[in-house]
């Protein structure tokens, strides 16, 4: 038989624990929280009163820690021997470490695997996956743009290089009589459009055919490489040497009128005189050369009339004792 | 290793003397062992000096760990992916980098489900002592700095992870 007879609460601080009650139950921070609270006589009515105070401190505690968890603030630091918001520190911690990897995995870093995060760890580790296969496969890809560029520069090269085969003569290296008569024609427009002039200039070796019989053909061969070679490295970037057939070549100089041309030529004959032709180690003996030169002008616009009058005054360079350059101006050699 | 005659021979071949056992054991031996050995210290040698024998065999348990286990030419962020995997493989928890600072060397690290503490009552301290030596036995091997390991957070505290502020240590380090 119990013989104690409960005490009868008191409703002032019956009150007080029922609003303190109210506020948690309705998610708001506690209000004047008393630091202690009267006692009951009762120890069991004294035990409860002490809980719910308890309750209460750590609930005002978790509070601004939770909020801000709850806006993603993760710098907010979670009360410390909280119990009351444990769960909610495993999450802060999760997120935290969270937040670092996707850090990691943005850095490129795809080593990172989230373990035992639950539907978190099955979507990161998924993305990072995926990531993965993307950089993989952009990689390949890069490789292979590498190549394909690789391929077609090496394409470009041989492109470019059977291009120059097809409009070079093999032996020489100056450009051929195919790409000559294109050339003319160009130059013809571009003259006729823009009323300019350009020159055409046409010379051959003297006695090539005497010296081809005494020092042999490859002897020859070797005079028309080390001419051609010359004559390229004197005239100007915008200027063309062709090699027109056999000894014969042609240069034809854009926007050039005759009176240049003739002094380039005359520059050129002279000091063709003086090339050395080296042939298996000994210098062959000293060619010179015949030129003709005549311009575009009123009387002479098809490449046919320039290449006769070039020709003409070539001819006429020829009978004039060779080692010499001669003029077509106005229907007359001089 | 060091001035201690211990080496990672000394642990035996497993496979030759368990093939039935395996490799694996209960976290309550492995607790019972541990529990039993912290109370005698404590005992014979007192809290403190407890706290600073186990600090200094977790040190060397984890710099032996580190030589052994871990591939330590990995650059960091592939080092920790790993440690992380072999702490899960040994069943020792489960290491997350919560903060990192590769210039400082200066981390912020959690052991979730930690072998040593998780689920013990509370008692108001922090207890992983072996597991910061532990830590700092690794970042020693792996970076041949020191490191000072401080538990700030465990569950013997009333958390629900370890939590584990690891710094290079400029003083020269007492202990091994």
């Amino acid at each position: 038989m119990n013989l104690f007879k409960p005490e009868k609460p008191d409703p002032a601080l019956l009150d007080q624990l029922n609003q303190i009650l109210e506020q948690i139950s309705t998610g708001r921070v506690v209000q004047n929280l008393p630091k202690e609270l009267p006692l009951f006589v009762d120890p069991a009515q004294n035990q409860l009163s002490k809980n719910i105070l308890l309750l209460a401190r750590q609930y005002n505690e978790s509070f601004g820690f939770m909020q801000d968890l709850a806006r993603g603030k993760l710098d907010t630091a979670p009360p410390i021997r909280n119990y009351f918001s444990n769960p909610f520190k495993s999450l802060h911690s999760e997120l935290l470490h969270l937040t670092w990897q996707i850090q990691q995995i943005a850095k490129g870093d795809y080593e990172q695997k989230v373990s035992f995060s639950g539907d978190f760890s099955h979507a990161i580790n998924s993305m990072i996956q995926i990531l993965q296969q993307k950089e993989d496969l952009d990689k390949i890809n890069r490789e292979n743009e590498i190549k394909l560029q690789k391929y077609a520069d090496e394409l470009a090269y041989l492109n470019n290089k059977l291009m120059e085969l097809a409009i070079t003569d093999a032996l020489t290296g100056a450009l051929n009589r195919r790409q000559f008569d294109t050339q003319m024609e160009h130059e013809l427009q571009r003259s006729q459009r823009f009323g300019k002039t350009f020159s055409l200039v046409m010379f051959d070796i003297d006695y090539f055919k005497q010296f081809n019989d005494h020092y042999g053909h490859q002897a020859g061969d070797q005079v028309l490489i080390t001419l051609s070679q010359f004559v390229k490295n004197e005239i100007r970037q915008t200027d063309r040497l062709y090699r027109y057939g056999g000894e014969e070549f042609t240069i034809i100089l854009p926007e050039t009128d005759l009176r240049n041309a003739s002094l380039l030529t005359e520059k050129l004959r002279k000091k063709i005189e003086f090339t050395n032709v080296e042939y298996q180690g000994n210098n062959l003996p000293r060619i010179t050369v015949s030129f003709g030169v005549a311009s575009y002008s009123q009387q002479i616009q098809e490449p046919a009339h320039l290449i006769h009058a070039a020709d003409k005054a070539l001819y006429h360079a020829k009978n004039s004792g060779r080692n010499c350059v001669r003029l077509f101006k106005d229907n007359f050699v001089t | 290793m060091d001035e201690f005659n211990f080496n990672w021979q000394q642990l035996g071949d497993i496979q030759e003397g368990r093939p039935n056992l395996g490799n694996m054991t209960s976290v309550t031996a492995y607790r019972l062992m541990q529990y039993t050995m912290r109370a005698v210290l404590e005992h014979e040698f007192g809290d403190e000096k407890t706290k600073q024998l186990l600090i200094q065999s977790g040190r060397l348990a984890g710099k032996a760990f580190c030589q052994n286990i871990l591939d330590t030419s990995l650059p960091l962020n592939k080092f920790i992916a790993q440690l992380h995997e072999k702490l899960i493989e040994h069943s020792i928890g489960i290491l997350r980098v919560e903060k990192a600072d590769p210039e400082t060397f200066s981390f912020v690290v959690t052991v979730s489900e930690d072998l040593d503490c998780s689920g013990l009552p509370l008692q108001g301290v922090t207890v992983c002592d072996y597991d910061e030596g532990f830590i700092e036995g690794i970042f020693h091997i792996y970076t041949q700095q020191n490191f000072i390991v401080k538990e700030i957070d465990c569950w013997a505290t009333g958390e629900r992870t370890c939590r584990f502020t690891i710094d290079v240590n400029d003083q020269e380090m007492t202990t091994t």
